[in-house]
Order: C-alpha cells, then structure tokens, then sequence
C-alpha cells in the first residue's frame, strides 16, 4: 500500500472522528499495537497491574515471603520485650495474629488468584475489605481498632516493596504503559525490554515522559485527557506516536493499516542510516555542523552511532542528583574526560550546572537551598544566577572542566546568561581558577573557548555587547520560547501557544545570528526545535553554524540538508522573517517542503 | 462429641478489643474444642427467617468486627473433647477485670 492511500484511508477515518480513537500530543514517534497496562498511583505510590496465569504462583510466592518477613519483624519487636509483664507484649501478639488472620493472609491469596492482580493491589483490596466490616461496629474504641489493622498491612506493603515489583510484572510480551504521568524514578524503572510505549494523560512533546521515550526509541503519546479512565490492564489498543492518537478498540484492519503504516517508516528509517557516515552539507557545499544534546555520558553510545559532528549540549546537571552528596572534582573530571576522549578531535559543549526552574535547586544534596522557597522559580534563584551565588561548587565544576580540556576539544557554556556583569563575574572566575590551576602545574587548555546560552530575551537584545566577550553563541530556544512568549510549556492551559515558530522567536534567532556573526563568532542552536525536521529549513536558512539535537534526529536533519541548496534555505529563511504570525511560517514551510522533498507525511 | 452452649457477659471495661481478642484465641488454642460465637441473623429481608451466624473463635478480626462491648451478651458453643473446661476458661478471660491502663504503643 502506497502512503498515499493510507493518508486517504486515515482521513477517512478522521472524517467522522471514530470514537473509539483519542487524540493527544505526539510524544516519541513509532507505532505499536500492544496490551495495556495501566498504572494508577495513590497516595502510598501504590500500583495495580494484571497478572498472567503463569506468574500467579510467583506472586504468590512473593506474597508469602513478606508476611513471613512482617512476622520475623514483629517477632523481633516482641523478643524486646521479652519478660515485661505488660500488655505490650499482648499487643504484639494481636498483632502477629491479624497478620496471620485469613481476612487478611486468605483473602489477599484469594484476590490474587481470583482477580489475577498484584499482590499490593489484593492486600489494598482486603483492607478495604477489612475496612468495610469495622465500619459497622458501634462500638468507636473497638470500631478505632482499625488502626491496628492498617499497621499490620502497612508492614507487609513494606515487605513487598523491599522484594520490589518487578514492573511491570505479569506480562510475558512487552505492553504499553499507561499512567497519568511518570517520574523520573518510573521512566528509569521501565527502561527494559518489557515496554513497547507510553501514554499519559499530562504533560507535553518536551514533557519528561517523551524526551525518555524518544530517547529509547519508543514511541508515546502524551497528554491524552482521562486516558487512564478510557482503558483497562489486558486492553489492546493501538498507540500512534506520529500522529499522538490512540485506537482503543481496534478492528483488526485497523491494526494491519496501522501496523503497514509502521513498516513505511522502518522502510524510511533504514534509507536514513545511508546519512550516518556522511558529511554534514548541503548540496551546494554549505557546512552545518550537527550536533547532540546529550543528558548522562551513556548516551554517548548514540552520539557515535547517529554521527553527530560532537556534542552541542552536554547537560552537566547529571551527577548533580543522584547521590546524597556533590560530586567532587576528581568525580567530575572523570565524566567530563571520557566525553572528552570519546569524541575527540569533534568538540564537546558542556554547559554548567543549570539547576533550579524546573530542576529543583532543593534537591540539590547537602544544600541550604534545601528551604528554598521561590514563587516563580523560573524567573528566580536558577541556573548561572545559582551557581554564581554557590561560588565554591561552581569553582569545583569550573576546576574540572579546565582540567578536562587539557584532553581534547572541550568547550564551556554559560547558561541564562542575562546581564553582561554576571559574564564578567564569571570570567573572572574562570580567570582565578587557570591562575591556581598554573600555580599547582596542572594541565589545561588555555584556550578553552568559552560561550553563553542566549536563552533570555534580555541577552538577544545586548546580543552584539556579548558577542565581543565570547568565543560562541548557543541558542536556547526551550527557555528562550518561555521567557518571550510568556508562556509554561507544562502548563496544560496554555501549552498550545508555546510555538517555536512564532516569528518573533525567529526574528530573535536571526538578530542573535546576525550579531554573532558581526563579531566572528559561531552560533549554535540547542532546543528542542533544532531536531524537529519540520522546522530545520528555517533554522538552516537562518544561517546558524551549528545544530544540536538528541542524536535519533541527526541523521532525518543531514537528510535534509544534504537535499538542499543554502541559496533556497536563505531564500526561505528570508520569506519566513517577514511572516506576522506563527500559522504563515507554518504556511510557508509545508510550502518549501512538499516542493523541495515531497516528504511531509514522512518526515513527521 | 461432647457440645456445650452458654452465654457470658463481657465484663472488660473496653470490651472485646485487641488484647481481650488476643487472649480469648490464644487460651482457646490450648483446648482441644472448636468455640464459636452465635450471632442473631441479620437477614436484609426481614419477611425471611433470620439464620444466626456462627463466628469462629480463630480469626482475630471477625472477634474484633463483633463489636463485644462491656455487658454485651455473647452466646458460645463449644465442640470437643474439652468442650467444658474451654467455657471455664473463657469465662475467665471475659471476667478479667482489665487493667485499667488504656491501651498504648
């Protein structure tokens, strides 16, 4: 079947709007057709999941193992006790009973077996139980007994989170998890083969779930309004992380349309590796380099295998959380040198720590900042403002920076740089810090370039004062789109106007690029619209020097800049400046690609 | 078999709670008999003849979820060789006049 009847079978089907298919954003591209599982969390975190016949017996198995455990632990308590007279001791025993006592124990076996559910699920489902008949107790003092009984369960939901689930259990075949969102420890959790996607009811194309599922090659859709409602654990639907709908009762020929639609864009995906070992222009001989966003020095893996042209945005603030404490210099130093190495003689951005905003400067370890109490934490104590004000870790991230650039080419990038004297202050450290670094006879580049984010309308405007301080621009257009146009990209209200191609944001990347180049300085480009294939042309016409991207979209990017003319891209970019709103350049760009690549259903 | 059926009073000061209910299973389990509680019924139905339930004397929480209180009348029947001397004992766990200490930990 060719796309194009697809496209038509599609619209067909849009046409009167099949209620069984939802729409949300397209979070991660793929299709998958695949059970479900929905997660729902409660207050205690806790998660219901459906079991398949053949792990029933583990399940139970687990199950057992915690009340053995709860008891050991209250016998532990009581031997404690041993030889006090007291009713302690009687208290413990009743307690050691109830956790024996079939209402419970039998019970939750029952649910399990019956209803084919977690054991953490089952137990919830006896409290309720449980619950249900104290309820109609008169007497309040027995009637408050209760409490006792949820003390008991409350060991074993201990226990069985100590055996940890193994999440999601009870699938022998991947599925696709569905949850009103994920954290970031959920997404770590799931990093394993038993996935086939995502799906949430919050959250946005640059929420976290999607950049994890993008990158882990998985494809999501996000933002589907009640989705964990609309499906049940066993379900089979359809996720489409192109187009972000979900079918959820699909027709067998649904899955088939669905599933030839997949193969199209494997078909595509492997004409995309031929890009990977090609240089980075365009047909007229225009260079670009590409380059990757990168989070955790693992992914560096991909870097190499995508063919990037270097790292365009290391973010540092890997390490930063994990542990209990700051990373030291020697920590830092090893992360930052085999970036360094792995690349070299390709260059490698390391932007500083850019904590705070979103990412809570009070989950900084060890930190005052722990009672850091901010009412608009995006306009507050974050990032360079952060680091500048913490002199002594900023130091020690500086120090390993400078002594990683003795082993390759490394480059510095100062991010939400917004007045020329936090520049100054800066340098001045970065000066100081070279100075002992001399003292103490340790190796460094002393030409190590350093850059800022233009990430702040404030630093586009004085763009030519700071380019004639720097070695590098590097655009931040995630936060650089929030700050100009005002708008939270996780905000659900008001998601749909956060648009990276609303011409002021272009007209701003243009000056910035402009005022860059008038002082012979490169400018890069490092949001999340640098690897969007759609609006790539414009960015390239714009005449920026470098792109950095998540490594996936490099090679889709070289594409199509090595099916372009740099005189077709300026022509465009030229066009596009002079649009008054966000639909024109949207307008002109389906325009310039359906003629110049004829690839708009693909390239999504 | 030996069956043996009376009624007690609860004379606990809190009634039939944790302790009592730990007490009354765990001195039960050194006799050989199977005790019960005989509730009256509670048919939702009411034109239909109510059947009393029986409440086993092992479950900690179908005691507690009776909901004895002090001066409830509770009506036993006791199955086994030690049917009688079961009903003295737990004649006696009901009678303890306990500690007037409130329950704590």
């Amino acid at each position: 079947m060719m796309a194009k009847e697809i496209q038509e079978l599609q619209g067909d089907q849009s046409g009167d709007r099949d209620p069984e298919t939802v729409y949300g954003i397209s979070g991660s591209p793929g299709i998958v057709v695949g059970r479900v599982v929905v997660l729902r969390p409660r207050a205690d975190d806790l998660v219901r999941y459906h079991l398949e016949k053949d792990v029933l017996e583990e399940e139970q198995k687990r199950f057992q193992q915690a009340v053995d455990q709860a008891e050991q632990e209250l016998k532990d308590l009581r031997s404690k006790f041993d030889g006090d007279l007291s009713d302690t001791l009687t208290i413990i025993d009743s307690h050691i009973r109830m956790l024996r006592d079939p209402m419970i124990v039998g019970q939750t076996a029952r649910l399990i077996e019956q209803q084919q559910i977690n054991a953490e699920w089952a137990l919830s489902r006896s409290l309720y139980l449980i619950k249900k008949k104290f309820d109609h107790i008169a007497d309040e003092y027995i009637r408050d007994r209760f409490a006792d009984v949820e003390y008991v369960t409350k060991l074993l939901w201990e226990q069985l989170s100590e055996h940890g689930q193994q999440f999601p259990t009870g699938f022998a075949e991947p599925v696709i998890v569905v949850s009103e969102d994920f954290t970031p420890a959920d997404t770590v959790r799931m990093q394993s083969e038993k996935v086939l996607g995502f799906l949430t009811e919050k959250g946005g194309t640059t929420s976290h779930t999607a950049i994890v599922a993008r990158s882990l090659g998985l494809p999501a859709v996000v933002g589907v309004e009640n989705i964990t409602q609309q499906c049940r654990t066993g379900d089979t639907i359809i996720l489409d992380g192109y187009d972000g709908r979900v079918c959820l009762a699909p027709t067998i020929d649904q899955q088939h349309l669905y599933q030839e639609y997949d193969r199209q864009h494997q078909a595509f995906s492997k004409e995309l590796h031929w890009y990977i070992n090609l240089s980075s222009e365009t047909l007229d001989g225009l260079q670009v380099r590409l380059s990757a966003n990168i989070e955790i020095p693992k992914e560096i893996k991909q870097v190499t295998y995508y063919g990037a042209d270097g790292i365009g945005l290391f973010r540092s603030e890997f390490g930063y959380f994990q542990q209990r404490h700051l990373p030291d210099e020697e920590t830092l130093l090893g992360v930052y040198q085999d970036l360094v190495v792995a690349l070299t003689p390709q260059p490698v951005t390391i932007r500083t720590l850019d904590a705070g905003g979103d990412k809570l400067a009070s989950q900084l370890p060890g930190h005052r900042f722990k009672n850091l109490h901010e009412r608009n934490p995006a306009l507050g104590l974050r990032s360079i403002r952060l680091s500048l004000s913490e002199q002594p870790l900023f130091i020690t991230q500086i120090r390993a920076l400078l002594r990683a650039s003795a082993f390759g080419k490394l480059r510095i990038l100062l991010p939400l740089i917004s007045i020329l004297g936090e520049l100054h202050q800066v340098q001045e450290i970065i000066g100081q810090v070279m100075l002992d670094l001399t003292n103490q006879g340790i190796p460094f580049d002393p030409a190590v370039e350093v850059g800022i984010m233009v990430e702040v309308p404030s630093a586009v405007v004085m763009a030519d004062a700071l380019a004639a301080e720097v070695d590098f621009f590097s655009i931040g257009t995630n936060d650089l789109i929030q700050y100009s146009l005002a708008i939270d990209r996780g905000n659900e209200y008001v998601a749909k106007m956060y648009d990276p191609l609303h011409p002021a944001i272009l007209r701003m990347i243009s000056q910035t690029v402009k005022a860059g180049h008038d002082q012979g300085i490169e400018v890069a480009l490092c949001g999340e619209m640098a690897g969007d294939v759609f609006m790539a042309p414009v960015l390239l016409g714009l005449g920026l020097d470098e792109l950095s991207m998540r490594p996936s979209a490099i090679p889709h990017v070289k594409r199509l800049l090595r099916h372009s003319t740099s005189r077709r891209l300026n022509g465009l970019a030229k066009e596009i400046l002079k649009c008054s709103d966000g639909k024109e350049t949207r307008a002109l760009l389906e325009k310039y690609i359906a003629k110049n690549y004829g690839l708009q259903q693909l390239i999504k | 078999m030996k069956t043996v059926c009376w009624t007690s009073t609860v004379a606990n000061p809190n009634g039939v709670h944790c302790r009592v209910a730990e007490r009354l299973i765990s001195v039960i389990d050194t006799y050989e008999a199977s005790v019960h509680i005989i509730s009256p019924g509670q048919s939702e139905q009411p034109e239909q003849l109510e059947q009393p339930t029986y409440t086993a004397c092992t479950s900690i929480l179908e005691l507690l979820s009776l909901g004895l209180v002090q001066g409830s009348q509770v009506q036993f029947t006791a199955q086994g060789p030690d049917a009688e001397l079961v009903a003295v004992a737990i004649e006696q766990v009901l009678s303890e006049s306990a500690r007037s200490k409130p329950e704590f930990y």
